[in-house]
């Protein structure tokens, strides 16, 4: 008995050690300013999952060296050009969530623009943008 | 002779299958296997844990002693739990301090049930988090049946360690 407890004594204590790490790992990444209107966290456009048309509103060079898997590329610089592209990628039944570098405006621009010249809802903006994604 | 190999082989199979499970239910709490499958990103899964701990209920009496307790609690418990299971599981794949890992498993198996159990009972609408992130809500019955077989599976490696430990104790003396 006294064997038994002393093992299970040492595996508690084993895995009291990453455990501690995995705490102030969290504590630190944890630390985004609360989310603005009309933004959305990383984490929640994960959970809806298929349910996102993710568009890219960063420069073509990084878009094309990487982006987030199945985004549309949308920027200002381009817009009549891929305005087209959006359209037949978008789905009336999908939220759009805008994401740019994540500390220019480039994102909210985009944003303003599908609201007011396309007329659409349900467009939301990453917070954070690509860098924020690449974090978490 | 065959009787003693089939035995050695069952007692292999429940050891490293209950092993198994343990180390992928911790490592599927840690880490979110979900957006590492499908966006190949490797992320934490602990503060979804802490929701789904947070969702059973079992901590908000805490919160009459402080604000807040219970979900520190369930931060507590989102971040240690896991590395347990992890650490516990490994312990029975190994084979070292095993008669630690096979208590450790027992207890969690029971804590399990318990829990999900009496979020049956109270008719909550939740995921439970055993195997990580959970889309739909938990099928309560299949979760209970799972645990009864592995509290059913750790308690028959108890019962042959114990064994084993006496016998060798016996031929010793």
């Amino acid at each position: 008995m006294r064997r038994v407890l002393r093992e299970a004594g040492i595996l508690a204590t084993l895995a009291l050690l990453p455990a501690l790490v995995s705490g102030v790992a969290q504590l630190k990444r944890h630390t985004l300013p609360a989310l603005k209107e009309g933004e959305i966290s990383v984490a929640l456009a994960k959970q809806w999952g298929a349910k996102v048309l993710w568009v890219d509103t960063r420069s073509r060079a990084k878009f094309e060296h990487k982006h987030i898997p199945d985004a549309v590329l949308l920027n200002a610089d381009e817009w009549e050009a891929l305005v087209a592209k959006f359209l037949d990628e978008w789905d009336p039944e999908k939220a759009i969530v805008v994401y740019g570098d994540g500390t220019g405006d480039n994102a909210a621009n985009v944003a303003l623009r599908l609201k007011e010249e396309l007329k659409l809802d349900g467009v939301w903006i990453l917070q954070g943008g690509w860098d924020a994604w690449t974090q978490q | 002779m065959i009787r003693q190999f089939l035995y050695a082989l069952n007692q292999w199979i429940l050891r490293l299958g209950l092993g198994l499970v343990f180390i992928f239910a911790g490592v599927a709490k840690v880490v979110d296997l979900e957006d590492l499958y499908r966006w190949h990103h490797l992320s934490s899964a602990t503060q979804q844990f802490m929701l789904d701990v947070h969702h059973f209920e079992l901590l908000n009496w805490l919160d009459a002693w402080s604000p807040a307790l219970s979900w520190d609690a369930a931060i507590l418990i989102a971040t240690y739990l896991p590395w347990l299971e992890i650490f516990a599981g490994l312990a029975l794949c190994a084979r070292r301090l095993y008669a630690g890992g096979i208590v450790i498993c027992g207890v969690l198996s029971m804590a399990f049930l318990g829990a999900i159990g009496s979020a049956w009972w109270r008719g909550l609408d939740i995921t439970c988090g055993c195997f990580g992130r959970e889309q739909n809500q938990t099928h309560f019955g299949s979760h209970i049946a799972g645990n009864v077989l592995m509290l059913i599976i750790a308690a028959t490696l108890a019962e042959i360690e114990w064994r084993r430990t006496r016998t060798r104790a016996t031929v010793s003396a």
